[in-house]
């Protein structure tokens, strides 16, 4: 074999894993994005914000089958503070979707909700 | 040796057959095929049950008080073409509402007004026995026959099943038709069936019904049926009422004074 093609195989040979590994030498870190914020002070709302950010969708799934299954209406707070069980409740304080959206979008996870409720 | 053990297993099966026939005869309610089919009408009075008296003499011709309040409050669509139409509350004429009353003799004055029509909340609702999901179901505490449009597929089965017609499919997206949108009720999305919901946010509230508390006439009557001093029960008690097809065991909870 003519040295020639032996450059020439090794050369490709190290330009494919350079191609193929190039993504994992890059150093950096994940895109961020604006938070949003409430209108007031998490305190107000009905969980911690960290307990908020990993659970709300169970907590809307929660008053959602309560709500309407049940009749039970009321959220009571584990301090003794009473919430309407609404999406008008979040929305006091939450301005309107775009707060749900801002995160969503990044996610690629769209909520389906306000193909009905309205954000008022 | 074979011959014996042949009969005895020819034997054991003939007994268990008689024993399974026997069987069926002694405990036939708690085995075997059971049919639900009661057309009587006994009184069970247990808890809450929510309905409405329409005195149909009071009713206004023409006067569509009663279906506007009620479309405006539920955002409730409307479409020029009838096959897409969604009806919460409507006007019929007799035969229509009535289809199994005689209509011999009767006269011209009852055959040719129009009747006030909406969901019956049955007390046994077909709609919900039909429902794959149980996105229709009864409400326990107040005997209302509600939706939940989360749950909803859009099969359809309840459409079938309710001899009413008190069930509309959402072919379309409703918001377009919606004239003006009330910001405090949600709407529906296309693909979703809906009916009456005998304005069960209202009652959360304290108010009554959008159409009985629109009605100028004051020809809608609403409260609980199980309750022998209600209003309803009042009336129920000093007129002829008629239920619609009441025939078919639903046990409306919706009642008319002709």
């Amino acid at each position: 074999m003519k040295i020639k093609e032996q450059i020439l195989i090794f050369g490709g040979l190290a330009l494919f894993f350079f191609v193929v590994t190039y993504a994992f030498w890059q150093e950096g870190e994940a895109k961020k994005i604006r938070t949003p914020v409430a209108k007031s002070s998490s305190e107000h709302c009905i969980e911690s914000r960290e307990y908020m950010r990993e659970n709300h969708m169970l907590v809307l799934d929660d008053w959602r089958k309560s709500s309407v299954r049940k009749g039970d209406r009321i959220h009571v707070t584990p301090d003794g503070r009473e919430f309407e069980k609404s999406l008008k409740t979040c929305f006091e304080c939450h301005g309107s979707r775009g707060f749900c959206v801002n995160c969503h979008s990044y996610a690629s996870a769209r909520p389906n909700c306000f193909g009905c409720h309205q954000e008022m | 040796m074979n011959e014996n053990r042949r009969e005895f297993i020819r034997k054991t099966g003939l007994g268990v057959l008689a024993g399974l026939g026997v069987a069926s005869g002694i405990f036939h309610k708690s085995s075997f095929e059971t049919v639900l089919a009661s057309t009587e009408h006994e009184d069970e009075a247990k808890g809450t049950r929510l309905g409405m008296v329409i005195d149909t003499r009071k009713c206004k011709e023409g006067c569509t008080k009663c279906i506007d309040a009620c479309h405006e409050v539920h955002n409730v669509p409307q479409f020029d073409n009838s096959k897409d139409e969604i009806k919460w509350i409507w006007k019929d004429p007799y035969k229509n509402v009535f289809p199994g009353e005689s209509e011999q003799f009767l006269s011209e004055e009852t055959k040719n007004r129009s009747y006030l029509a909406l969901c019956n909340h049955c007390d046994k609702p077909p709609c919900v026995r039909a429902c794959p999901t149980k996105a229709t179901f009864k409400r326990g505490w107040d005997g209302i026959v509600t939706m939940d449009y989360h749950r909803c597929i859009g099969c359809r089965f309840c459409m079938a099943a309710c001899p009413y017609g008190a069930r509309s499919f959402n072919w379309r997206d409703p918001r377009p038709a919606i004239d003006k949108i009330n910001q405090a009720y949600p709407t529906r999305e296309r693909g979703v069936v809906e009916k009456c919901n005998f304005c069960s946010e209202r009652l959360s509230q304290g108010l009554k019904p959008a159409c009985v508390a629109e009605c100028p006439e004051g020809a809608l009557t609403f409260g609980d049926l199980n309750d022998p001093h209600s209003e309803v029960r009042d009336l129920l008690k000093n007129n002829h009422t008629l239920q619609r097809k009441s025939e078919l065991g639903t046990r409306p909870s919706v009642f008319y004074i002709i």
